[in-house]
């Protein structure tokens, strides 16, 4: 297929046979990422900026690899160390940085809109790598590549996503994305957790964990953040534990071709058990390797989907 | 003072419209109106409008405190070129006023323009905290006109009870600003599926009516009137239009954006759309429409808020809520109401000049011999483009900006005198 796009901002704009093109570009690229010297120069001469708003570790890395294994120069910008704080908006900073002459942006930002606002004003190309909750469209890229793993079939799959759905970015683009496989989903969370209108996604909902996790293909699993004990959204860890994690008990329930996701950071022992999350059912960390080739796919497509050679 | 005369005008009152007339001002007053005749001397309007000049109950000048965004002046320039000449300038400035030497401040400002009406309105409260209630007869001798906690509401009714019953023995217009914020804060935009695919904070819309229940309930047990700013759902006009019935003294006003925009403006993260209250669904903006057609809505009011194109062009959460919208408020609801049959010309002058004088207790605004002069000349076939130099507000922050409308007041005249040329 053609690819024409050159800003990456959700998954709700992309049609399928553009997810499916990203996948195939990951998979390519997964196998540069299993030799012994891992770099193409598809990027050789392109300069990406990751601009980081909000503190993040493993998209920050992964990104940073991938563009260094596509030979591409990279710097990263975060939002204690820029002149954010100084009181520079968003929009200076980064035409600052581009008047240095950029090729990319890769920006994470906790309002949502923030990948578009860049995208409608720079030059530049433009990622989004998570904006407030709006949407993470890298973040269910390489979920997709990694079902794909296991379950060629979409159509057929059954997907469970668990835990803070109203806040959560990666449970907005998963869901979108599959809604474009027509895949079956079902959200579960507690009733304060989960988003009051669902009109626009086709979806079930279902609050006992215990219905919810049976008959699942895929079990995904979002982070619970404490911040929103203090904000009166759930009475406690304990009753949170009881109620929607994952226990290796529950998880000796679930069928057995089961795969265990998560996005990480994961709490261990909140959200998802730590034996559950180190069993052979869990592609946890799959997915971060998935990641790399999934940005590598992205920033390769971005750029034109030539080598700079 | 000299005398003008405007020939073959189409005279637009609340209650009907009128061709071919010619008008005389003189002193100040409106002199003569007469069928056209050839023999007349004066200025021919070739069929163009003249109609009561604009009331606007409910504005934003940031003076004293915020002049970078607007002053008494540019904010004043603004809404002359908007076709107002009266304007309710709200407490809620740096330091709010709250008392009578602030609000004696904002009579010198308006002296030193000459050319406008500022209807002040006090604080109800000792800075809008909603602890102790203001010097209110002090402040009416200021030159006050009615008093508000706008932007904050009061949030404890006590108190409020307290202020309205104290305020009650002044015959003047109390307004309050209706949000509950238990509810509201901490979102952007109405809850909705909008707000959930945009992945923007939601605010539950029942917030409104939920304070507006209050407020009214307050204003009912007193038996007080009691006038609710800015509402934007259908559900606080039912309730509006319920506590009516049962001879409630209640009155409201809906702004321009309200009755134009829905919330699905939102998934382009344009901040130009963040105001609150925040855009609603498309029936609530229906239902409002329904509302300025029935009556039940008694005016329209801009909700004039400017905010200076740094703070606005920003991360969307990072973005101050509200829009400016003196010069826009005619022409815009000329454009998407009148021309698309939605409402009359007649309509908007009662609700936009008309009822607001009413309510604020000014000259009665209708174009008729011996009514003050207060007057525009409207060419609704001229096409404007809302740009930097056609705006004369400091802020620049309106969704109208780089968009054409129909409809251009293209004289504005206070007491006899032309204060604004718009040709």
């Amino acid at each position: 297929m053609n690819w024409s796009r050159r800003h990456l901002l959700s998954i709700e704009e992309l049609s399928k046979d553009e997810i499916d093109h990203i996948l195939e570009n990951a998979f390519s690229f997964k196998e540069v990422l299993l030799r012994p010297i891992k770099k193409v120069p598809a990027l050789r001469g392109k300069t990406v900026v990751n601009l980081f708003f909000e503190p993040s570790t493993r998209t920050l890395v992964s990104f940073s690899l991938a563009e260094k294994h596509l030979s591409a120069d990279s710097v990263n910008v975060s939002a204690s160390s820029s002149s954010v704080k100084k009181g520079e908006t968003l929009l200076d900073t980064a035409k600052n940085i581009e008047s240095m002459k950029t090729d990319m942006v890769v920006i994470r930002h906790s309002s949502a809109g923030a990948a578009k606002f860049l995208a409608e004003r720079l030059e530049s190309n433009v990622i989004n790598a998570g904006d407030g909750t709006h949407e993470h469209p890298t973040q269910a890229l390489l979920d997709f590549m990694t079902i794909k793993e296991t379950h060629k079939d979409f159509r057929n799959l059954k997907v469970l996503i668990l835990g803070d759905i109203l806040h959560s970015r990666v449970a907005r683009s998963l869901m979108w994305g599959f809604m474009k496989y027509k895949t079956e989903v079902t959200l579960c969370a507690p009733p304060t957790l989960m988003p009051l209108y669902l009109n626009d996604f086709n979806v079930k909902v279902e609050h006992d964990i215990d219905k919810a996790i049976k008959d699942k293909d895929v079990i995904y699993i979002l982070r619970m953040q404490l911040e929103r004990q203090e904000k009166g959204l759930f009475p406690s860890l304990r009753e949170y534990i009881k109620d929607f994690s994952m226990t290796y008990e529950r998880f000796q329930t679930i069928r057995k071709k089961s795969i265990i996701m998560h996005p990480g950071p994961i709490n261990r022992g909140v959200e998802l058990d730590g034996t559950v999350a180190d069993s052979k059912e869990s592609v946890i960390l799959e997915q971060v390797t998935n990641g790399v080739a999934v940005r590598m796919a992205i920033l390769y497509l971005l750029n034109g989907g030539k080598n700079n050679e | 003072m000299n005398n003008i005369s405007f020939l073959n005008c189409t005279v637009v009152n609340h209650d009907k419209i009128k061709k071919n007339q010619d008008i005389t001002i003189k002193n100040g007053k409106i002199d003569r109106i007469q069928n056209h005749s050839s023999n007349s001397k004066g200025i021919n309007l070739d069929g163009k409008c003249v109609m009561p000049s604009l009331v606007d109950m409910h504005s934003h000048l940031r003076e004293p405190g915020e002049e970078f965004k607007e002053d008494v002046f540019s904010g004043s320039f603004a809404a002359l070129a908007g076709g107002f000449t009266s304007i309710a300038v709200m407490p809620n400035t740096t330091p709010p006023l709250d008392n009578p030497q602030s609000i004696l401040y904002i009579k010198k400002r308006e002296a030193e323009f000459k050319n406008i009406e500022l209807l002040p309105l006090g604080a109800l409260t000792k800075k809008m905290e909603s602890i102790e209630i203001t010097e209110m007869y002090d402040m009416l001798r200021a030159g006050a006109k009615g008093f508000s906690d706008d932007g904050k509401g009061t949030s404890n009714p006590r108190v409020f009870m307290n202020a309205l019953r104290y305020a009650s023995r002044f015959d003047v217009l109390v307004s309050v600003h209706c949000e509950e914020k238990n509810l509201s804060e901490g979102g952007q935009i109405n809850e909705s599926g909008v707000s959930i695919r945009a992945g923007l904070p939601g605010i539950p819309s029942i917030e409104e009516d939920i304070a507006i229940y209050r407020n009214l309930r307050i204003a009912s047990y007193l038996n007080t009137p009691l006038h609710i700013a800015h509402i934007s759902t259908g559900d606080s006009l039912n309730l509006i239009r319920d506590f009516k019935k049962k001879k409630a003294k209640a009155t409201c006003e809906v702004t321009p954006h309200h009755l134009l925009f829905d919330e699905t403006v939102h998934y382009d993260y344009d901040t130009n759309y963040k105001m609150k209250p925040s855009l609603k669904s498309k029936s609530d903006v229906k239902a409002l429409l329904n509302g300025i057609n029935n009556g039940d809505i008694d005016a329209i009011a801009t909700d004039h808020a400017p905010h200076q194109i740094y703070e606005k062009e920003v991360e969307f959460i990072y973005a101050p809520f509200g829009i400016i919208g003196f010069e826009t408020a005619l022409p815009s609801l000329y454009t998407h109401l009148v021309k698309q049959n939605k409402t009359s010309l007649s309509n908007l002058v009662k609700l936009l000049s008309y009822n607001p004088a009413k309510l604020m207790k000014i000259d009665e605004r209708v174009i008729e011999e011996g009514n003050e002069a207060n007057l525009i000349v409207f060419n609704p076939d001229a096409e404007i483009t809302v740009n930097r130099s056609f705006l004369k507000s400091r802020s620049i922050n309106t969704p109208f900006i780089s968009k054409k409308l129909f409809g251009k007041v293209e004289m504005t005249f206070f007491r006899g005198r032309k204060v604004y040329s718009g040709e």
